[in-house]
């Protein structure tokens, strides 16, 4: 217990003791080695309900960190692909900031070329993203292109990378820079990569200039223009970066004569300031004034919305099931409403999930088979003990799956629930039948969310998120959206149609689940849809070819088609119709887009269909909207559907609540008002005369002292008297003297969680409880209380403190 | 033909000849003693800095040579090439870079005991010979020359550690008293001999130092002021403290008295004077459209004057709309004499101008590119970018043409917060401008005895504010936020939540962060951890947006505002 004495110390790190409760003396040498080893494995332990071997365990953390790490690369990947385009603008930005002045608009004066950079609210997570700008510009190429490439990134792009020595970069954050010397000393060290405070400038030998001192950095400047001066007089000299983090924290004042100073240097050191805002220009506004202003030629960069990062991180891991684990619907709730709700954070994000894959490792048993490469010779399989068993068996998709097998082949079923080695066999099959399922999955939905960029009406247009959120559920495929999807697919006239097809086709040959593969062997659910899609296409293409022979167009026809559409209509409810147009409009733009495949060239030319196709068409059409329907409802269906799929989906939340959503104020009633929720201990029973009173309302003289004067405090007004509180708490502790039965346990409590009062409380034993000890833990609960904003000194009213809370809980 | 430096001078700064002679009368010759000290006041960018230092470099810093007769050319070529390789015998400062007065101190001492910056030819502060038509594409070029030629001059480091007054006194004396060839020179010239006496002869030339913007030192150097006011009496030796700043002397004045400056005034420029100054700006290789310049210049003048005063905004303005408003003509749209034509061309620009370019809303660059790309979609028709799609769509600098750069600049300007986020935020507006006394009323959930609330509340209301609420003059909207607890705010929060939310920490958290974000301004200082106060520091159009994004309605909520 005495390391836990200390005062200066508010928090203590317990770690959970592996050997149990129960283990007496005996065994802390042992248990000693266990702790060690604990945090080798960091924290995993051997779960006792299945027996599991160690192996299990050391797979599961395997696992785990084979997991983690897949995930946290991906995470970083989505990230850097979403602002590799503004990356790469800044970098550009930086890098001709001083050869762009003389070709673009001759200014009179000097301008300091300064970039803002819209990082979104969160500030916290700002750290990476401009570590990774820093990275980028220091380096010496710009960032490897995403898929648009910033086309023609300036008009002067003439001067770029061929001569560009690298930038030097320092990142500056408001809590360095609480006023202009700070500022400029952290600047200074940082270019001159001085890492601690005090160290002497390498330059400058012996002498005395001051650390905050722009000479010092001019200086430097110059001597690293000689140094790398081999280039001859093309080369361009390195200019100095400075990015100012977080904006909105920044003392203005010390800002606006940091900027000044940099613009006066401006004619020596060629600076480029990068500035990050987290909320508008107008902070920029209103934080400087205009005499500032006007030395600044500023640039905008707007960085990814952390909410689309969000989108990409979820498609990118979950949608298309890069990882191994998958969040259920529930906690994946809950981390989009944290994040939309409370904090824009993709870092706390980030930690959530992180959260969630330690505890799907740490506490499922099963989890050892929660491995995409798993096959029948895994060693998981070997180490299955009885409890697995028991475990599987009491998932509720296993018993749906050996529900669904007792009609067809009762005989499997019974053999699946009775014989080991049997399941054992078939785990592998159903593990690989999930992984099927997740790829077919991410396939078809890309199909929906195709669908609906297609017809781009926005108000009906649901985000990535909410859709796939809805498929998490089991409530997408029967949802009104896709029908609705598939109505406006049916309305498309003829050549529309016949691009839809050409695209659908393409979005499926793309899609790497289709690509062509070695061997049949391979060949999977998607390839055998493609072969669908392929037929339509044929035979659309096909139909239509016949039709451009004989582009004929006459009036019957053009009727015959404005009936098509009117009928089309009428089976939309009478709202859409009117939205028609602009679906069509938005269908004739994705044409215009330069999209310059054969057929639709020719279908743009012929543009009716004669009478005698017209019942083909129509066929071809329904079975379009068929195959489209089939798809959502073959392969879109809810993941709670597939056997074993509780091993692949993390599906709690009350863990992830406690740890993330911490409710302090709550967590302190409670302990203070029923401590034995957090005590477990056993003094604290009701006395047996009072089973109809719940414990909460009772105050014992067993309970901690701040306890006792909470639940007096309870009862108070607005005011409360000192005295009469006093006297109420010495005689609850009266009462608690008097049976000398729960003396015994009642004194180490006390000594537990006030360990120096031990030793006076076993002398006052015999006698009555002495007053001055009663003052004394009176006064210390009181100034608990205090201490925690329960109550207040006031003048108003001698010997009175003021209640600050409400309520009676 | 030869010019003399003065000429040079005048050349460089039009409608700043009189004041250039008068610190040129103030110095007089190089080693003449002079008044102690000089105020040079002004508004901003009147060319007080530049004039200065021009002056300075010309006359002291080996600036450019050139002289009325061939033996005095002679002569004054020796004296610029001593000038340039001596110690300086001036210092410039900026006080805002010089922010304690060690480092005024060191700077000065540095700047005195090192030869003068290099002022090459067309460099930054003085464009002599042929600079005065090839304005500014020179000093961009100058910038850099300034920089090479920098490199080159480099000596070891000479550094004097010097923290307080009487030090460097001491080293004043000593820099003053270093005799160098320079002062050798004017004795063996005798040049000085006649005029200055027997009582000089052991002067050497005068120093100056220089301290810009400085109204600054009242803040970081307070007592430093008299002190640099009789620097010449302290270290009884030939030196000369100038200030220049845009406040008048009687701010300076301490109570305790001292030494007064001789304080000259930079007017403000007439028009004509102005537009001299703009034709300076004129690019060399537009020098064939100088009537249409003019022309320009006189316009933009007569168009911004009323809003704005200043030299450089001006300035400003001209460069990045001149190339505007003969673009037309370039074109051959319009004939160069066509001046109405042009005149309502440009008129559209100005609007915009008036309100983006000046404020600053805009840059400089993001002006020209608009404008650049503005006329090069009107050329091809621009329908045709409606592509890209959704995937870069809000990327600032994708080359999307103008639609896209306004839009850019739109979405910046709005931005999103959490959900609830934007609640703690309405809810500090509430707290902020809402009188507490009617918080029942609007919050209270029980609506049984909110009737009764309300009714007295208002009459409370009425009578506290005695009159209708229309002409109050104590309306909050009108007096700015109120300071409130944080409590009090979070009450409202959870009372105008549609759904039940917990307390839980990331609401304290969210607190915290829109502090930081300057959104909320907390009143308690730091250290105080018990009942906080904020103020709500957001826009009441803000506010309204929120309130939009949220459906909630703001306007019930709010009393006595409009
Ligand atoms: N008469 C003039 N002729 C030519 N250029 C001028 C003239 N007056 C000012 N300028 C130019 O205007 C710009 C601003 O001048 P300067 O910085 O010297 O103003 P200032 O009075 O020092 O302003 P501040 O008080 O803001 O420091 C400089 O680039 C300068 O060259
Ligand atoms: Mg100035």
């Amino acid at each position: 217990m005495d390391e836990f004495d200390s005062l200066t110390d508010g928090v203590f790190f317990v770690p959970p003791s592996t050997t149990g409760k129960t283990t007496g003396k005996s065994k802390t040498t042992s248990g000693k080695a266990a702790q060690r080893d604990h945090f080798k494995r960091d924290g995993f332990q051997q779960l006792k309900d299945v027996n599991e071997p160690i192996e299990a365990m050391e797979i599961r953390h395997d696992l785990f960190n084979r997991e983690w790490g897949l995930m946290t690369g991906r995470i970083e990947n989505v990230m850097r692909n979403m602002n590799t385009v503004v990356l790469s603008a800044i970098y550009n930005f930086v890098h001709n900031a001083y050869s762009r002045q003389s070709s673009n608009a001759a200014m009179p004066f000097l301008e300091l070329p300064t970039g803002l950079i819209f990082a979104g609210i969160n500030v916290p997570d700002h750290d990476l993203l401009f570590q990774q700008i820093a990275q980028t510009i220091s380096s010496s190429t710009p960032p490897s292109s995403g898929p648009l490439e910033a086309e023609d990134m300036e008009l002067d792009h003439n001067t770029t990378a061929s001569a560009s020595s690298a930038s030097h970069v320092v990142i500056l954050q408001s809590k360095d820079c609480t006023n202009l010397k700070s500022a400029q000393k952290s600047m200074i060290e940082q270019f001159l990569g001085l890492g601690i405070a005090g160290a002497t400038n390498p330059l400058e030998g012996g002498t005395r200039l001051q650390n905050y001192d722009m000479l010092v950095l001019e200086r430097w400047y110059q001597s690293l223009c000689e140094s790398d001066d081999g280039g001859g007089e093309e080369r361009k000299q390195p200019t100095l970066v400075v990015i100012l983090q977080d904006f909105e924290s920044f003392d203005y004042d010390t800002l606006q004569d940091f900027i000044t100073i940099c613009s006066n240097y401006q004619d020596r050191i060629p600076f480029v300031l990068l500035m990050g805002l987290a909320t508008s220009i107008d902070a920029l506004h209103q934080g400087l004034p205009k005499a500032v202003l006007s030395r600044l030629q500023t640039r905008k960069f707007q960085m990814q919305q952390s909410s689309e990062c969000l989108t990409a991180i979820i498609e990118d891991l979950f949608i298309h099931a890069n990882v191994g684990l998958m969040v259920g619907s529930l906690p994946l709730k809950q981390l989009i409403d944290q994040f939309i709700h409370y904090n824009f954070s993709v870092g706390g994000f980030i930690s959530n999930l992180k959260y969630i894959v330690m505890h799907h490792f740490y506490a499922n048993p099963l989890s050892i088979l929660c491995d995409r490469s798993l096959t029948a010779q895994s060693k998981a399989l070997d180490l299955l003990t009885s409890g697995h068993f028991d475990h599987l068996r009491m998932l509720p998709s296993f018993q749906q799956y050996v529900e669904g097998k007792l009609e067809g082949d009762p005989q499997e079923a019974e053999m699946l629930i009775l014989d080991d080695e049997f399941l054992v066999q078939q785990i592998p099959d159903l593990v690989q039948g999930l992984w099927e399922y997740h790829q077919n999955f991410g396939m078809i939905f890309d199909f929906l969310w195709f669908l609906q960029t297609r017809f781009s009406i926005s108000l009906l247009k649901k985000p990535k998120r909410a859709l796939y959120f809805m498929a998490l559920e089991g409530s997408l495929i029967n949802s009104s959206h896709i029908p609705f999807l598939q109505s406006l697919v049916r309305k498309l006239d003829s050549n529309n149609m016949m691009i839809f097809v050409e695209d659908w086709l393409q979005l499926f040959k793309e899609s790497p689940r289709c690509v062509s593969k070695e061997s049949t062997a391979l060949e999977n659910a998607m390839d055998r849809e493609l072969i669908v899609v392929q037929s339509i296409r044929d035979r659309m293409a096909a139909l239509l070819d016949i039709v451009s022979e004989d582009s004929v167009t006459s009036s019957s026809e053009v009727e015959d088609n404005g009936e098509e559409a009117e009928e089309s209509s009428k089976t939309l409810s009478g709202g859409f119709v009117k939205k028609r147009k602009l679906v069509s409009l938005n269908v004739y733009a994705h044409e215009t887009d330069g999209r310059q495949t054969r057929i639709a060239k020719k279908t743009r030319e012929t543009t009716r269909i004669p009478k005698g196709a017209l019942g083909a068409y129509t066929l071809l059409v329904k079975e379009i909207d068929e195959t489209i329907s089939r798809l959502f409802r073959t392969y879109l269906v809810c993941h709670t559907s597939m056997p074993l799929n509780e091993i692949y989906y993390y599906s709690q939340i009350a863990i992830q609540q406690k740890a993330f959503l911490p409710q302090p104020r709550a967590s302190i009633q409670t302990a203070l008002g029923q401590p034995e929720v957090y005590l477990n201990c056993d003094c604290c029973r009701p006395p047996s005369g009072s089973a109809g009173q719940s414990l909460a309302d009772m105050v014992l003289p067993t309970q901690h002292d701040t306890c006792i004067l909470y639940k007096l405090y309870v009862e108070c007004g607005r005011m409360i008297n000192m005295y009469d509180w006093f006297t109420a708490f010495g005689m609850i502790l009266e009462r608690g003297e008097q049976p000398a039965g729960v003396e015994e346990p009642l004194a180490k409590k006390r000594a537990g969680a006030k360990g120096s009062r031990a030793g006076s409380k076993a002398k006052t034993k015999a006698s009555k409880l002495d007053q001055k000890e009663v003052q004394a833990r009176f006064i210390s609960g009181v100034a608990e209380l205090q201490f925690m904003g329960f109550i207040k000194s006031t003048t108003r009213k001698t010997d009175h403190v003021m209640r600050l809370t409400w309520g009676n809980i | 033909m030869v010019t003399s430096p003065l000429q040079l001078l005048h050349e460089a700064f039009p409608g700043r000849a009189k004041q250039i002679d008068q610190i040129l009368g103030f110095m007089g010759k190089p080693w003449a003693a002079t008044p102690p000290s000089l105020l040079i006041n002004g508004n901003s960018s009147l060319g007080k800095t530049a004039v200065l230092k021009a002056t300075l470099s010309a006359m002291l810093g080996g600036g450019s040579g050139g002289g009325s007769n061939s033996t005095q050319i002679q002569t004054e070529q020796q004296l610029q090439e001593l000038r340039r390789r001596l110690p300086s015998r001036y210092a410039f400062l900026d006080c805002v870079e010089c922010h304690t007065p060690r480092l005024i101190f060191e700077h000065a001492i540095y700047q005195l005991r090192n030869p003068p910056p290099s002022q090459d030819k067309g460099s930054v502060v003085f464009p002599s010979t042929h600079a005065s038509t090839t304005g500014m594409s020179e000093k961009k070029e100058a910038a850099t020359v300034s920089r090479k030629r920098k490199r080159m001059t480099t000596s070891p480091l000479d550094w004097n550690k010097c923290e307080n007054v009487n030090e460097f006194v001491e080293w004043c004396r000593k820099i003053c008293d270093t005799k160098d060839e320079l002062d050798e020179f004017h004795e063996t010239h005798g040049n000085h001999r006649a005029v200055s006496g027997s009582i000089s002869k052991h002067q050497n030339e005068t120093r100056y130092l220089v301290l810009d913007r400085a109204e600054r030192l009242r803040d970081t150097a307070p007592t430093l002021i008299s002190v640099l006011m009789r620097l010449q009496e302290l270290t009884g030796r030939n030196i000369c403290v100038i200030l220049i700043t845009t406040i008048v002397w009687e701010k300076f004045r301490s109570k305790t008295g001292g030494y007064e400056p001789i304080v000259l005034n930079f007017p403000q420029y007439t028009k004509s004077e102005t537009v001299a100054i703009l034709r300076k700006d004129l690019p060399a290789e537009e020098e064939e459209d100088l009537d249409l310049y003019m022309r320009f210049v006189d316009l933009v003048y007569d168009v911004f004057q009323r809003n704005c005063k200043d030299l450089n905004e001006i300035r400003h303005l001209v460069a990045l709309l001149f190339p505007l408003y003969i673009k037309p003509v370039k074109e051959g749209k319009i004939q160069k004499h066509e001046g109405l034509k042009l005149h309502r061309h440009i008129q559209a620009y100005f609007v915009e101008a008036m309100d983006k370019l000046y404020l600053r809303e805009i840059s400089s660059t993001e002006w020209s590119d608009r404008t650049l790309s503005t006329a090069s979609g009107s050329m091809s028709g621009g329908s045709g970018s409606t592509g890209g799609g959704g995937t870069g769509g809000h990327v600032s600098t994708a080359p999307g043409g103008d639609r896209a750069l306004t839009t850019a600049l739109d979405v910046q300007n709005v931005f999103d917060l959490p959900y609830y986020t934007k609640f703690i935020l309405i809810a500090s507006f509430l707290a902020s401008y809402n009188p507490p006394r009617l918080d029942m009323r609007y919050f209270a959930k029980v609506s049984s005895t909110g009737s009764k609330m309300t009714k007295r509340s208002k009459v409370a209301a009425a009578k506290k504010h005695g009159h209708d609420s229309m002409g109050s003059k104590l309306r909050q909207q009108l007096l700015g936020p109120k300071p409130f607890p944080i409590e009090r705010m979070l009450a409202i929060f959870y009372s105008i939540l549609d759904e039940e939310v917990e307390e839980n920490v990331n609401v304290h958290t969210q607190i915290a962060s829109l502090v930081s974000l300057r959104m909320l301004q907390r009143v308690t200082p730091m250290d105080k951890l018990d009942s906080i106060k904020c103020k709500c520091n957001v826009s009441y159009e803000m506010i309204k947006t929120l309130a939009k994004s949220t459906r909630f309605e703001i306007d019930k909520y709010l009393y006595d505002f409009s």
